[in-house]
């Protein structure tokens, strides 16, 4: 009987994660790296869970959120689905002695590194997911 | 039957590639290269303007226009546009011939190109090639205002070509359009 209780939770739990996986997956993965003196830190940030943490945000703050978002939305708008149908390639190179910044479209997402002697930022996001993200911000 | 499933798949890939095909492939690229370790690589695909440009085009268009200073006179878009079709109405002729010390160059209209030229000899060598069709369509907008989305469509129609070459010292600057989504190919 325990057997099979446990059999059926499992059941449950698998089938949710399963759930939330394709649920989640059309977002894709934000990636933030960054290193100043001594801290490092790397993580990827599956950009469907900041999609759902959006709507825990209490709806006045997010009234104003969207009010100050509204100016510039479609301009951001314009341009993650402008970035989306060009081509990839490397968008802005910079080398100043031993600072290095790059800004490049690979694969359907943007990638930012800033590289200097004393620190390293990379980040790359998903454009669609950043695009759906948005969506649900002002939706 | 296959020839059939054969031209439907042609039809529905044509019908799948026409906004692909309206969209411009196109790119702008700026390089500024200093010394060894000194470069800047600016490569812009004009598809990514277009998109974005309606958006911001009054605020585009006034920023320009507000900043159409020569030396420190003034020359407001008017003026500019007066002057562009006194010149070309001319035809091909040198503009101005400058030597001041180092700096020895020629503007020049030749029909198809507003050209700045550095005299054989000069030590920094400068290559401007502004073709007419894009000056034409920046200043076909009307009373103070460039028209800064038929200067874009003049751009996307120009076909691979290099628009500026300064060399000078250790320092190189040249923008160009083409195809590719990387320099030096």
């Amino acid at each position: 009987m325990l057997l099979k209780i446990g059999a059926v939770f499992l059941a449950f739990i698998l089938s949710a994660g399963a759930t939330a996986l394709v649920a989640l997956e059309p977002y894709g993965v934000m990636t933030v790296d960054f290193a100043v003196d001594d801290v490092s830190f790397r993580t990827p940030v599956p950009l469907g869970i900041v999609a759902l943490a959006i709507h825990f945000v209490p709806e006045s703050e997010r009234r104003q959120i969207r009010a100050e978002f509204r100016e510039f939305q479609p301009l951001v708008e314009a341009a993650l689905t402008g970035l989306m149908d060009c081509e990839d390639g490397v968008l802005v190179d910079v080398v100043d002695h031993r600072d290095h910044v790059l800004v490049a479209k690979q694969g359907g997402s943007l990638i930012v590194k800033v590289d200097t002697s004393e620190e390293r930022f990379h980040f790359q996001i998903p454009l669609r997911g950043a695009r759906r993200v948005l969506a649900s911000l002002t939706d | 039957m296959k020839p059939r499933i054969s031209l439907l798949a042609l039809i529905v890939i044509g019908l799948i590639s026409l906004p692909v095909a309206g969209a411009s492939k196109q790119w702008l690229h700026v390089q500024v290269h200093g010394d060894s370790d000194e470069k800047v690589n600016v490569n812009i695909p004009l598809s990514l303007v277009s998109t974005i440009l309606p958006l911001i085009e009054d605020k585009a268009e006034e920023g320009l226009s507000r900043h159409g200073h020569w030396d420190d006179s003034d020359m407001s878009v008017s003026q500019m546009r007066e002057i562009w079709n006194a010149v070309k109405s001319e035809g091909a002729f040198e503009l101005a011939s400058v030597n001041s010390g180092e700096h020895r160059f020629s503007i020049f209209l030749d029909g198809q190109y507003l050209r700045v030229e550095s005299d054989e000899g000069a030590k920094e060598r400068v290559t401007v090639k502004l073709p007419t069709v894009l000056v034409d369509a920046l200043l076909s907008g009307e009373g103070e205002n460039f028209n800064i989305m038929a200067a874009l469509d003049a751009l996307q129609n120009l076909g691979n070509q290099e628009l500026v070459l300064v060399e000078a010292d250790d320092t190189r600057v040249r923008v160009w359009i083409d195809e590719f989504n990387a320099p030096g190919r």
